[in-house]
């Protein structure tokens, strides 16, 4: 025995009505996820998509901050090597007026005169070394202090070692502390230049000596500013990688979370064109009885 | 056959045909009702004497119709599968609903939610280390850290709110389904005395059944029938409804959501609905009340407690990481935050210079800041367990979505195949009524050709020659 199934009017009603409610659900669906812009709204939607979503923009905000850091850094080192730049302009004039009191035949005058000059390069020289970077003396290592050198050229800082994050795990550092270019407390730089002077005024023979002593400064500021060049380069380097990094993820979290708007676009359509077909196939079905044709 | 009888067999077709015709009007005015079934009229033929006695005859004709019954179109095994489909898809449906409150409580993937929240707590920590000197950046820390724990708390106790709301609603289904079951109980006893003495109890019936499948819905009860035309509702193995008697439910446990224990542990669940009569469980398993159960035993209290475990690990990470640092002050890092809920945690830094960004007293170099701020690029930190947490909620509300779509197709065809048995389709009831109408017409029409007949019989008969 076959067994039979009877369509009533209602059984058509409710299907009718099923059907137009799913038609007109996904219609919803793709509506909201055309004017919000998002395919993934909550975690249900796509748990993985979902999760790829919270980890590329953790990625991508650490990635920002990495970027910044190394931009921090950067500027640090920049204003570092701008400096030691103009200290070695300085420790040059240095060396010439050191080589002049040498020669001899020069007036006490005109030797007092260089010595004048030895003693403002020596303040130059001090006040480069107390270069600030946003408030922060740069050549004092890690030290809360005002000044890296105080007026009598004595070190105030420590050695400490000023780093900043670039990446996972990775940090660079981005100070040289003074006695690392300058040369150790007591025979640094500014005694150095303060001997000259002393010597240009009254013991010219002492010269030759002092010679040696400023190619020696000379050669560890250069070190140092190679340095500080490679690391400026290094940190430029992260701070564009991680630039990058940043603007990839953005694409790959437009990939994920964002809508594929022609594709939506697309489905609305023939969502439209089914929901039409639907509500003209149900106005048909519905309406007919018996009663229409029994006379 | 006399001819009186033949009269009589009209009357009996007129009866019959007018009632089939009264029911055909039933169903049609019910063709909408709701739970209503289609009643058919089931007629058989009167015979005659079937053991002829002595001296009587019989020509062989019937004596006309007959009303036996009106029966109730209604497959009782459809409505017990029905019953169990129904209490399965409305625990799906509640879980469903719990759950995707439970995401919107989470807001992920979204920019104010705990995620973004630790992304910025993070990277506040490399801002102070780049400048531990720096007061702006310190302020900022700390307003980033009391967002975190307030994020935290927030979706804490959006956890307990929703636990509080589903609580009182389990109590209000407990008292719904024991309100329906004394209802039925009472439709049941109407039922038997109709039954007894003999009179139409379908329309009783069709409301007892609409109640039943209520019940199923609500706790997923299931049927089965009884005598005198009553049922039977069962509740996992104990009787709700016994014939004419209703058994009430109760809800015990916890009322508070922090007396909830761990789901993960195993033992006895939190809240149980039980026999008010004998405080026994009542073992609900489908229904509104068995997905309301389910969310309150085991749902919400496990996003609740893998929650509370990942506010303690942010707690415990960051301090002892804060621990080795030094403040402003020169004093070694106290704690950042206290508490070991979500719903608890809160920031325990009480001015900027109290974080400790150095590795050593008066140093500048923010490198105890660096370390807090590399906690969250751990691949076992705080982070990657929260959105181990994310993708797990994400695929229960998933599959539950799912669980419901199919048992919803289920639903549909059964009730599909219901209403194909029970209900009214209007064209049949169209035939029917041009049937019944017809054989209205030709009875009455046999009842005058026999009049005709009796009064050629009467009035005319033996009149020759007058």
């Amino acid at each position: 025995m076959s067994i039979e199934f009877r369509t009533t009017q209602r059984s058509v009603a409710n299907t009718a009505l099923a059907g137009l409610q799913s038609s007109l659900d996904r219609f919803q669906q793709l509506q909201q996820k055309l004017s919000s812009g998002v395919a993934i709204s909550r975690p249900s939607d796509d748990p993985v998509g979902t999760v790829s979503i919270m980890q590329v923009r953790t990625d991508q905000s650490r990635a920002d901050q990495y970027s910044r850091n190394a931009s921090d850094g950067a500027d640090l080192l920049g204003t570092a090597d701008t400096a030691l730049t103009t200290m070695l302009d300085d420790i040059r004039r240095l060396r010439v007026l050191a080589a002049q009191g040498i020669n001899g035949g020069q007036s006490p005058d005109a030797l007092s005169a260089s010595a004048a000059e030895v003693e403002s390069i020596r303040a130059d020289l001090l006040a480069q070394a107390n270069t600030r970077y946003l408030g922060r003396p740069i050549f004092a290592g890690t030290a809360d202090v005002t000044d890296a050198y105080d007026a009598n050229g004595s070190y105030q800082g420590d050695l400490g070692v000023a780093k900043r994050t670039v990446g996972p795990g990775t940090s660079v550092d981005v100070n040289v502390p003074g006695p690392d270019v300058f040369g150790p407390a007591g025979g640094d730089l500014f005694a150095l230049a303060q001997q000259i002077a002393d010597d240009l005024r009254s013991n010219q023979a002492n010269l030759p000596g002092r010679l040696d002593q400023i190619d020696t400064s000379l050669q560890s500021v250069q070190n140092q500013l190679a340095t500080v060049g490679a690391r400026y380069n290094r940190v430029d380097t992260m701070r564009t990688l991680n630039d990058n990094r940043s603007a990839a993820l953005g694409n790959t979290l437009a990939d994920v979370q964002g809508v594929d708007i022609p594709h939506t676009i697309m489905d609305l359509q023939l969502q439209q064109t089914a929901y039409q077909a639907a509500l003209g196939a149900t106005a048909r079905v519905v309406q007919p009885t018996l009663m229409d044709f029994l006379r | 056959m006399s001819e009186f009888s033949s009269l009589n067999a009209a009357l009996t077709g007129l009866y019959a045909q007018k009632r089939a015709l009264d029911v055909a009007g039933q169903n049609i005015t019910n063709a909408n009702t709701d739970g209503y079934s289609r009643q058919r009229v089931e007629m058989s033929a009167l015979q005659g004497p079937t053991v002829p006695s002595i001296y009587s005859t019989w020509a062989g004709t019937g004596a006309g119709v007959s009303v036996d019954s009106i029966s109730r179109l209604r497959d009782s095994f459809l409505e017990q599968r029905a019953a169990i489909e129904h209490g399965q898809l409305s625990a799906y449906q509640t879980r469903t609903g719990v759950l995707h409150q439970v995401e919107d409580v989470f807001g992920e993937p979204g920019d104010q939610s705990i995620q973004a929240q630790l992304s910025a707590f993070w990277n506040g920590w490399d801002d102070v280390a780049n400048h531990p000197d720096d007061l702006a950046a310190r302020q900022q820390l700390l307003e980033k850290s009391r967002t975190v724990a307030g994020q935290f708390n927030q979706v804490g106790g959006g956890l307990e709110a929703q636990w509080t709301s589903l609580r009182e609603q389990l109590g209000a289904t407990v008292e719904n389904v024991n309100a329906t079951a004394q209802q039925v109980a009472v439709l049941n006893a109407a039922i038997q005395r109709g039954t007894q003495s003999g009179s139409d109890v379908n329309d009783l019936a069709d409301q007892r059944d609409q109640l039943v499948q209520q019940l199923a819905q609500l706790s997923g009860a299931t049927v089965r029938g009884g005598s005198d035309g009553m049922v039977d509702v069962d509740l996992a193995g104990g009787a709700l409804v016994r014939g004419t008697h209703a058994n009430a439910l109760a809800v015990s446990g916890v009322t508070s959501f922090d007396a909830v224990p761990d789901p993960t542990l195993g033992g006895a669940p939190a809240v149980d609905v039980v026999w008010a009569e004998g405080g026994y469980s009542a073992s609900l398993a489908a229904g509104t009340a068995g997905g309301q159960l389910a969310a309150i035993n085991t749902d919400i209290p496990g996003y609740r407690y893998r929650l509370d475990t990942l506010a303690q690990q942010l707690a415990t990470t960051v301090n002892a990481a804060h621990a080795n640092g030094f403040d402003q002050n020169g004093n070694a890092g106290g704690p950042v935050f206290t508490g070991t809920t979500a719903r608890s945690l809160t920031m325990a830094l009480t001015s900027p210079d109290q974080i400790a960004a150095n590795s050593a007293p008066g140093s500048l170099d923010g490198a105890a800041a660096q370390t807090v701020g590399e906690l969250g690029s751990a691949s076992d930190g705080v982070d990657a367990h929260y959105r181990q947490l994310v993708v797990s909620l994400g695929v229960d509300a998933q599959t539950a979505d799912r669980q419901q779509s199919i048992e919803e197709a289920v639903v549909q065809h059964l009730d599909a195949s219901r209403e194909s048995i029970a209900g009214v389709n209007l064209d049949e009831e169209m035939t029917n009524m041009v049937a019944f109408q017809h054989a209205y017409e030709a009875s009455s029409r046999f009842l005058s050709a026999i009049d005709e007949a009796l009064d050629t019989l009467v009035n005319h008969t033996g009149m020759v020659g007058r």
